[in-house]
């Protein structure tokens, strides 16, 4: 059921990021980026209101004309200031939105995720209340439609003893210090959403929480560029005696008066509450058969911290060893945060190099594909090729292109949980010992690997630039990486019978040689 | 050229993209309009506190009673707290728009009963009556009338405190 959801929508980003990843390149696609451009909205929303602080007036009959000084007045600063607070505070829902919408697509809200997951419904809600309490202090009609409608709308629940709505009568009901407490609240809302984003990461190893630098430029001059075009400005003076009729809403934080306008107050109560307790609860539904999560050798650990260096989850704990051992530390899984990535695997130094014939024992592995399982299902997958061509075997992950789907001839494949669980001494190993001439490398990549920073890691292997390094002989030539989303197919194929085309077979005396 | 080309390409690329970014964000942070209210009709609105009758009267405690209880608290009389929920009825122009009962606050239900109560009617010149029962069946409601002017987009307050009414 929540399949036929997904699909379409997995289709679409899919869809948009290779139209991104031609204008911006992947280093700059913005729908890798959500989770950190939303914390740059963040930031200029901060920082932009801590300037609207300075000046704002918080007297009944002062607050709007702070706000107009600003707008009017001195609009080269005070008003690019409040256009890109609201700006930004309009940019942080819709990527938020897109955020939500992307990680539910790929799949990524369940086991493990669910604690980053349900941690961002409130978070979501806690941005929207912030915006609303933020109109509200402008005071002018669509501050005193939010007010009365609001207050209308919680009254619906008979819980406060005096309705609210009665504090909106008339301009004598009100008393100078009320804008007092809405600048309290505008203040401790965005500190108590801070706080949750911070906890929002917490089982995120090196999250994201910045986007690229040319990203950020673009981001913020779009921003200034709309301030300075389309600038934010206020309806009319608040008059309690008068009711506002035409509102000029911002339908990203508002959305939900025109609701109650159109269904009355407790159906939109139900469908707040509905929504957030379907969101809330989506990690369960359906329940997400848990992966058996990697599992240590107390033998074959020597604790050198590259798992724990590169688990996307910060799974692994190193902890002291208590028997007597040439190691210090020991690696330890704490299974309930273990997504079963594999990462872990393609980290692990231990088994370098691979041989042959040897039952593979390394630090750290996967009961679901042992490193001995996958040495011997690539093994066995390049002895069925002919041996008349060179024999090319393309490596991809289970969540983006199926490689094995392509069957492409003369082409060998072995499909993983994510690319990063691949130690680059298999890919020598194959090379070496296992027939191969070339190898093709592919899965989601950086940006949009299902297991975060499968992609990133398995670049910098190969690079030398992170260990465990790809060390060999062979010619990196015959080696190929090149990350593919499901949408990326066709061209996978040109470029997979492109490289085996050009890949001569390795000489026999040079593998000998390499062997011996 | 091809990459003078590629690079003018992906830029210029990047500018749409940037400007339909920001159109979507622009459009929607003041668009479309949403008409709150019609501006050729009136508001009123009510605001009622009124405290419903105590259900049962005070009397005198009983010498037994008085005998259960200790020598220094032996207050002679006795008053049950509880009051009847009060009914609000609101005429405008002879047709009824508004009938409803609540409880009074409380846990001990002995505060008052609180209306608030918004009506979008037509401009123009209108009698509004007001009929409070508080005193449960079969006790007389107490009315009252008021001559109201109402123009496009005013709001009249009405607040009932009491029994006492403001009209603003």
């Amino acid at each position: 059921m929540l399949k036929m959801v997904q699909r379409p929508m997995l289709r679409a980003f899919e869809l948009a990021e290779i139209g991104f990843d031609k204008l911006f390149g992947r280093e700059w696609n913005p729908l890798f980026y959500l989770g950190a451009l939303a914390w740059f909205n963040f930031w200029i929303v901060a920082v932009t209101g801590v300037y609207l602080f300075i000046v704002f007036e918080t007297s009944i009959e002062g607050v709007f004309e702070s706000i107009e000084y600003l707008t009017h007045d001195q609009w080269y600063l005070g008003g690019i200031m409040r256009s890109l607070h609201r700006y930004a505070s309009d940019a942080l829902v819709l990527v938020t939105m897109v955020h939500m919408l992307r990680e539910f697509a790929l799949d990524r809200y369940r086991g493990v995720r669910w604690f980053t997951w349900t941690l961002g419904v409130p978070m979501l809600w806690l941005i929207i209340m912030s915006g609303v309490n933020g109109y509200w202090l402008v005071w002018d009609e669509m501050a005193q439609m939010i007010a009365v409608a609001t207050a209308e709308w919680i009254d619906w629940f008979p819980i406060f003893g005096e309705p609210i709505a009665q504090n909106f009568l008339t301009k004598g009901s009100m008393g100078d210090r009320f804008f007092s407490l809405l600048i309290f609240l505008h203040i401790a809302m965005p500190l108590i959403l801070l706080f949750l984003m911070w906890l929002h990461l917490q089982r995120m190893n090196k999250a994201r929480i910045n986007p690229p630098l040319g990203l950020g430029i673009g981001s913020f001059g779009m921003l200034l560029v709309l301030s300075l075009i389309y600038p934010a400005v206020s309806h009319q003076r608040a008059d309690l005696s008068l009711v506002p009729t035409v509102i000029n809403l911002d339908w990203y934080y508002l959305f939900i008066y025109p609701l109650i306008d159109l269904w009355s107050a407790g159906p939109v109560w139900a469908l707040v509450y509905g929504v957030t307790f379907l969101l809330m609860l989506m990690p369960w539904l359906p329940r997400e058969k848990p992966a058996a999560p990697a599992v240590v050798s107390a033998e074959q650990c020597n604790g050198c911290e590259r798992c724990f260096d590169d688990c996307p989850y910060g799974a692994i704990m190193m902890k002291s060893r208590d028997e007597d051992s040439s190691f210090d530390k020991i690696a330890v899984v704490n299974s309930s945060l273990c997504a079963a990535c594999g990462i872990c695997v393609g980290s692990c130094p231990t088994h370098t190099p691979l041989r042959r014939d040897d039952h593979v024992a390394i630090g750290i592995d996967m009961p679901a594909l042992t490193l001995h399982q996958m040495r011997g299902q690539a093994v066995a997958a390049v002895a069925g090729l002919p041996d008349n061509k060179p024999k090319v075997l393309l490596i991809g992950c289970a969540h983006a292109v199926n490689v094995e789907a392509l069957r492409l001839a003369g082409v060998a494949t072995l499909s993983l949980g994510c690319t990063g669980a691949l130690p680059p001494a298999l890919l020598d190993f194959m090379m070496r010992r296992g027939g191969v001439d070339g190898i093709f490398l592919t899965g989601c990549g950086d940006g949009e690997c299902f297991h975060r920073l499968g992609g990133r890691w398995v670049e910098a292997r190969l690079d030398g630039t992170r260990e465990t390094y790809l060390r060999t002989r062979f010619s990196r030539d015959r080696i190929r990486l090149s990350w593919a989303a499901p949408a990326d197919a066709d061209r996978l194929t040109r470029e997979v019978m492109e490289f085996a085309g050009r890949i001569e077979p390795i000489p026999v005396a040079d593998r000998d040689e390499m062997v011996s | 050229m091809s990459r003078i080309l590629d690079f003018l390409r992906r830029y210029i690329g990047q500018v749409i993209a940037y400007i339909a970014f920001a159109a979507l964000l622009g459009y929607f942070s003041a668009n479309p309009d949403w008409t709150y209210f019609p501006d050729d009709r009136a508001l009123i609105k009510l605001s009622l506190t009124h405290g419903g009758q105590r259900k049962e009267a005070c009397r005198e405690r009983t010498k037994e009673e008085r005998a259960k209880l200790p020598p220094t608290a032996k207050p002679p009389k006795v008053c049950p707290r509880e009051r009847h929920p009060v009914t609000l009825s609101i005429w405008l122009d002879d047709k009824r728009i508004y009938l409803r009962s609540r409880q009074p606050m409380g846990l001990s239900k002995d505060g008052p009963s609180q209306f608030y109560q918004r009506f979008e009617v037509a401009p123009g010149r209108r009698q509004l009556k007001l009929e409070i029962a508080d005193g449960g069946p079969g006790v007389a409601s107490s009315v009252q009338v008021r001559e109201l002017e109402l123009m496009a987009r005013r709001v009249v307050v009405i607040e009932a405190n009491h029994g006492k009414i403001n009209v603003r």
